[in-house]
């Protein structure tokens, strides 16, 4: 029926235990508003079945094996941003629902969580709201507060680089040596060398592979239009 | 069904239904699963292994201890030998996992009804057991004996009748007759005679040990 086909709400489910995903499938395409269009087994089949059937919402347990929950949330919504993501886990898990959250995840239930749970988790997903469950609320707050007080702390050093030191730091970040920066500047390799070491003290990094992540994180790459 | 995951057990409950099953009830705990048990005398438990109060195995134990009619298999997402080993050592009647595509469990869980012992296939089945040396033979299948069937079995060596054995364990003889018809099955001998010397001969129980009750 045409009104059924408007409304239905397509998905994809990713688990690892046939048994399971076989049930679930089944229980889910019983529900007259969902449609299970595709099944994967592990977390790059998920991605490319994604990738494939354009599922309006994915499931994806969090221990896919070959690329976990988390990171075939991420690749999902960087490859069909409009696919809504559900991470659902074995267990409460705060680091898990972080990384989800980060990754673009826009639910997170626990296998705890009922059947209905899900079934009304996919239609509240679908229609637009994030879904955290209520009792990790406030540990991830606390999480992503610390995160950006971290941030906003590597700013700061970051803040204190000259604008020459700022220009190094952008070409380290994108794999220059000595040399090769040196060049990019028309300066000499010691004067590079001398720019380097001022970079590390002033962010307070030990290496300038540290350097270029502090860089990367700051989005300073970004932010230098490299 | 025993198993905190409750979007597991709320997906498997049509498809029980589906093969023509009554499920009497689900529990997220050992101690609700116990309790469960008690109450409805099922034919047939499926435990988690990993259970938030307790072992699965545990539960597994306890279950077959006191309820002789009931058959108990793990279902669970764990797969190393060593968990099967323990399942079929406590008197579990199968081990699946959820890896189990799902016409596979029907018939598995077909087969258990009907009395089989049920292993995950990349196990060696236990028939294999009668190919290795006797002494370990007898060792694996003495194995599957709950501590209850131990107590009757070493009433059995002692040549005491069910009447009797019922009396001393405080349960009533059908009670008995079900532990004995499980030995039997177990040990895989015809009579309780049979039994008796499977016991003696490869050291099961000691003779005399028969613990009467307090």
């Amino acid at each position: 029926m045409l009104t059924d086909a408007q409304t239905q709400v397509r998905v994809l489910l990713a688990d690892a235990h046939s048994l399971f995903r076989e049930a679930l499938s089944a229980a889910l395409a019983a529900e007259p508003d969902l449609t299970v269009v595709a099944v994967a087994r592990d977390g790059l089949e998920a991605v490319a079945e994604a990738a494939r059937y354009e599922p309006e919402v994915a499931l994806l347990d969090a221990d896919l094996p070959n690329c976990d929950g988390v990171r075939a949330a991420h690749l999902i919504k960087q490859r069909i941003p409009r696919c809504k993501v559900v991470v659902v886990a074995a267990e409460e898990d705060h680091e898990t629902l972080a990384d989800a959250v980060h990754a673009g995840a826009n639910g997170y239930l626990t296998k705890a969580s009922t059947l209905t749970d899900l079934v009304e988790a996919i239609r509240a997903v679908h229609r637009g709201d994030t879904l955290i469950p209520a009792g990790m609320l406030g540990e991830l707050l606390a999480r992503l507060i610390k995160l950006r007080r971290e941030q906003d702390e590597a700013l700061r050093r970051v803040s204190r680089l000259t604008p020459r030191e700022r220009e190094v730091l952008v070409l380290l970040a994108q794999g220059g040596d000595n040399d090769s920066i040196a060049q990019s500047l028309v300066i000499s390799p010691q004067t590079a060398r001398t720019h380097i070491q001022n970079v590390l003290v002033k962010l307070g990094v030990h290496s300038r592979l540290e350097a270029a992540a502090v860089a990367m994180q700051n989005g300073l790459l970004k932010a230098a239009g490299a | 069904m025993v198993d905190d995951h409750a979007l597991f057990t709320d997906a498997m409950l049509p498809v029980l239904r589906g093969m023509g099953m009554e499920v009497l009830g689900v529990a997220r705990t050992g101690g609700e699963g116990l309790a469960l048990a008690r109450r409805e005398q099922p034919d047939l438990v499926m435990i988690d292994l990993g259970l938030p109060d307790m072992t699965g195995i545990a539960l597994g134990r306890a279950i077959l201890d006191e309820l002789p009619g009931t058959d108990v298999l793990a279902l669970t997402g764990r797969t190393d030998a060593q968990a099967v080993k323990e399942a079929m050592a406590a008197g579990f009647r199968g081990y699946l996992t959820k890896h189990t595509p799902l016409p596979k469990f029907a018939d598995r869980i077909r087969a258990a009804l009907r009395g089989e012992m049920v292993v995950p296939s990349r196990m060696p089945p236990p028939r294999v057991i009668t190919r290795t040396p006797e002494e370990e033979s007898a060792t694996l299948l003495a194995g599957q004996l709950t501590p209850r069937e131990r107590e009757v079995l070493s009433l059995l060596v002692e040549g005491i009748d069910n009447t009797e054995i019922a009396r001393r364990l405080a349960v009533s003889a059908n009670t008995v007759r079900t532990h004995v018809q499980s030995i039997l099955t177990k040990l895989g001998v015809r009579s309780r005679l049979q039994a008796a010397a499977f016991a003696v001969r490869h050291q099961v129980v000691e003779v005399g040990s028969g613990r009467r009750p307090a």
